[in-house]
């Protein structure tokens, strides 16, 4: 590993970190929300996958109620592309 | 448009006698939905099935066990048959069929029997032709005792532990699977102590058939047996494909027939009647009522009755009345995503034409891409012309419309598979050389993209677009709102519950146009006076919960950035893949192209399928989870008419 202190980094240096840093960041948003939407939707899956077991016409309702959790991932999504852009 | 069909309440009265002709005549104008009349405490009583019904009924039944044997899927029929032909000869027909088709049954079960126990005694016989013995000797001694099974271990350890208790015995054994066969013979009395021994090396017993002769000669006769019989059964199936090709058309047609009559002649049980009339509870088309009401008159002569009930003085509960759409035909295909929801209840908006607007439109935001939008359109269209009916077919006429709006944003976004197709980066000057003839015409294109999604510069503008188109969406789901709540609870209900909303969000937008300098500071507190304004009528509306629900208004717009969101990540899947191919795998040449071909053509068939399914799913859930929350209640039934599409025969 480089060691590299503040003091004595260039400028260059400094801005390559910073870039680092925020797609670590991007990442962080993407990778967390990714798994949190998962937690959140595979409860909701499973019962719906049981509720449409026993009435198939619930099919609709069941994909829209699976799907809502997802808007967390978006989210981390859109601050991943805030960092990254802004 | 925005609006269910409009229909009355109406009754036919008529005299017992007319009860059947009216039920014929009913069923085929196919527009009056009937309400089943539940017995009361009143003189009136359900009415009986007509004779016709017992006898079509069985025959169906009959039917329906043919189609389930001869595996009769229903199909498309471009050419319809003459009802009174296939009535002609159904009966004489069905019975051939029926007979034909029991014998080929018994065959086959036969058959499939002989099969099954040629099958079991293979699998005794099989260890029994490793032993040196006919099947006879098996069996028929009083002194002697026959022990014939598997056991596991070794034979010499067993066969020392049986001497030991005697030395007059014969053994005969083999390996087979893993485990040793064996044929033990010894005196009746020693059988309890060999019973032991064998127990503890796991022995298994084999049931010896009533056989005679050497085990494997009977074997070998059997598996010729076997392939005979699986001949046979191949041919018994080539004769019923044979079957049904020669009747299928036969068998729909009469199913459909025999289906109707049995409707026709169960129909009285709907009805209420007297002792000698008969009465109908209907709903009726308000558009079609005329019709209905001259068609009696000239079948019967004023012998059978219809009268209107007039619905908007009635004061009947809108989720009572039966729902049918009433959208022109292009929008037809966008009913089946409202009945994935809920029908819309009778009172209030359908919104189908709504989506029908945004749905391709927020799909296409998403997606927008030339190459995958000719990709959809092309498999829409394939769909269209293979589908020809039931559920499947408006989905393939939906991904036709998703597929325009995705290529129109596709030359805005001027992106053909994650490359730019206009402009400076255009893969085609690339690819042919900027001063080329061809790379000039797409090099030129300078207006376009609108937007590009693969700069960092746009990006933003994009989040900023989606959010707006947010906010446009969910304040037209507040202005439906506001419609339905003043027609089913009145205008206050509706300024305090919906417009509430609306002057909430003026407030916010005046507050951060003044923080951000666009209007005078002022703005600022002229901003929060109104919200508070908006928050106060909502609490007045709604209650104090409705708190709770304020930070939904920031959620939900929020929410409508996916259409920028998932967008970028189809592109940035499709940009990814390309960098891969373009950049670090063309470059090394040779072996290298083709491998790039591979990832290029496997890498965007998976962001095709995607593709199909994300922004799919996406515009759905911004229609129903933000948007008809806002105004939609749903739960409306099915106007469904007494009578029956025919799909396979005619009447002449």
């Amino acid at each position: 590993m480089v060691d590299i202190s503040i003091a004595d980094a260039t400028v260059e240096q400094i801005l390559a970190n910073q870039k680092g840093l925020i797609a670590i960041g991007a990442g962080l948003a993407v990778g967390l929300s990714g798994i949190a939407s998962g937690i959140a939707e595979k409860d909701i899956g499973a019962a719906a996958v049981g509720a449409m077991a026993e009435r198939e016409e619930l099919f609709g309702k069941g994909l829209i109620l699976t799907v809502i959790p997802e808007t967390i991932v978006i989210f981390g999504l859109v601050v991943a592309i805030l960092l990254l852009f802004l | 448009m925005l609006k269910a069909k409009k229909v009355s309440k109406a009754v036919i009265i008529g005299n017992k006698k007319l009860l059947h002709p009216t039920v014929d005549i009913l069923h085929s104008i196919q527009c009056v939905h009937v309400e089943d009349f539940t017995e009361d405490d009143s003189f009136l009583t359900i009415g009986k099935p007509g004779e016709a019904a017992s006898d079509a009924s069985n025959k169906l039944v009959k039917l329906r066990s043919i189609i389930h044997f001869l595996g009769i899927k229903p199909k498309h029929s471009d050419k319809l048959q003459n009802e009174d032909a296939i009535l002609n000869e159904l009966d004489a027909k069905l019975e051939k069929l029926d007979s034909t088709v029991n014998d080929l049954l018994d065959r086959k079960n036969v058959l499939g029997n002989e099969l099954k126990n040629i099958d079991e005694s293979i699998f005794v016989l099989e260890p029994l032709s490793l032993l040196p013995l006919d099947l006879e000797y098996y069996e028929g001694y009083s002194s002697i005792n026959a022990i014939i099974g598997y056991i596991l271990g070794e034979i010499s350890e067993i066969e020392q532990e049986i001497r030991s208790i005697t030395t007059n015995y014969e053994l005969f054994s083999s390996p087979y699977n893993k485990k040793n066969v064996i044929a033990l013979f010894m005196p009746v009395e020693y059988q309890q102590q060999v019973t032991d021994i064998l127990e503890k090396y796991y022995f298994n017993d084999i049931h010896v058939p009533e056989l005679k002769g050497n085990p494997g000669k009977i074997m070998t006769g059997m598996i010729k047996r076997k392939e005979d019989i699986q001949l046979e059964l191949t041919s018994l199936e080539d004769e019923i494909a044979d079957l049904k090709g020669k009747y299928m058309d036969f068998i729909l047609a009469s199913d459909e027939i025999l289906s109707i009559t049995t409707e026709k002649a169960e129909a009285p049980l709907r009805f209420a009647t007297s002792e000698s009339t008969f009465i109908i509870d209907c709903w009726i088309a308000d558009d079609k009522f005329h019709q209905v009401e001259d068609t009696l008159e000239t079948n019967f002569n004023g012998s059978v009755m219809i009268s209107k009930l007039d619905t908007e003085k009635e004061e009947i509960e809108s989720s009572t009345i039966p729902v049918e759409y009433d959208n022109p035909g292009v929008v037809k295909p966008l009913e089946t995503i409202m009945d994935l929801y809920s029908r819309p209840l009778y009172k209030e908006i359908d919104p189908s034409v709504i989506i029908f607007f945004t749905f391709p439109l927020f799909y296409g935001l998403m997606l927008g891409d030339i190459g995958y939008g000719l990709v959809l359109f092309t498999l829409g269209m394939v769909g269209r012309a293979k589908i020809k009916t039931g559920g499947l077919r408006p989905l393939a006429t939906l991904l036709v419309y998703c597929s325009i709006t995705t290529t129109i944003f596709g030359i805005l976004f001027a992106e053909i598979f994650g490359f730019h197709v206009f402009g400076h980066h255009s893969v085609v000057a690339v690819l042919f050389g900027e001063h080329s003839a061809l790379g000039r015409i797409f090099y030129n294109f300078h207006a376009l993209p609108i937007l590009d999604r693969l700069g960092e510069r746009d990006i933003p503008i994009l989040l900023i677009v989606s959010a707006l188109i947010g906010v446009v969406h969910l304040n037209l789901g507040f202005i439906l709102g506001f419609r339905n709540e003043a027609v089913s609870h009145g205008l206050k209900t509706a300024v305090l519950e919906k417009l509430s909303w609306m002057v909430l969000q003026l407030g916010i937008a005046i507050f951060a146009l003044a923080a951000l300098g666009y209007i005078p500071v002022v703005g600022m507190t002229g901003g929060i006076v109104i919200s508070v304004i908006g928050v106060v009528m909502l609490i007045a509306g709604e209650g104090a919960t409705a708190i709770l629900e304020l930070p939904s208004i920031l959620s939900n717009t929020l929410s409508y950035t996916r259409l920028a969101a998932v967008g970028l990540s189809s592109v940035g899947i499709a940009y990814a893949i390309n960098y891969i191919v373009t950049n670090l795998l063309f470059p090394e040449g040779g072996v290298f192209i083709i491998v790039g071909i591979i990832v290029l053509l496997i890498g965007h068939t998976v962001n095709t399928v995607l593709g199909v399914v994300a922004p799919g799913l996406h515009a759905l859930r911004l229609q129903y989870v933000e948007f008809f929350t806002k105004f939609y209640h749903g739960g409306g039934r099915k106007f469904n008419p007494f009578g029956y599409n025919r799909k396979y025969t005619e009447v002449k």
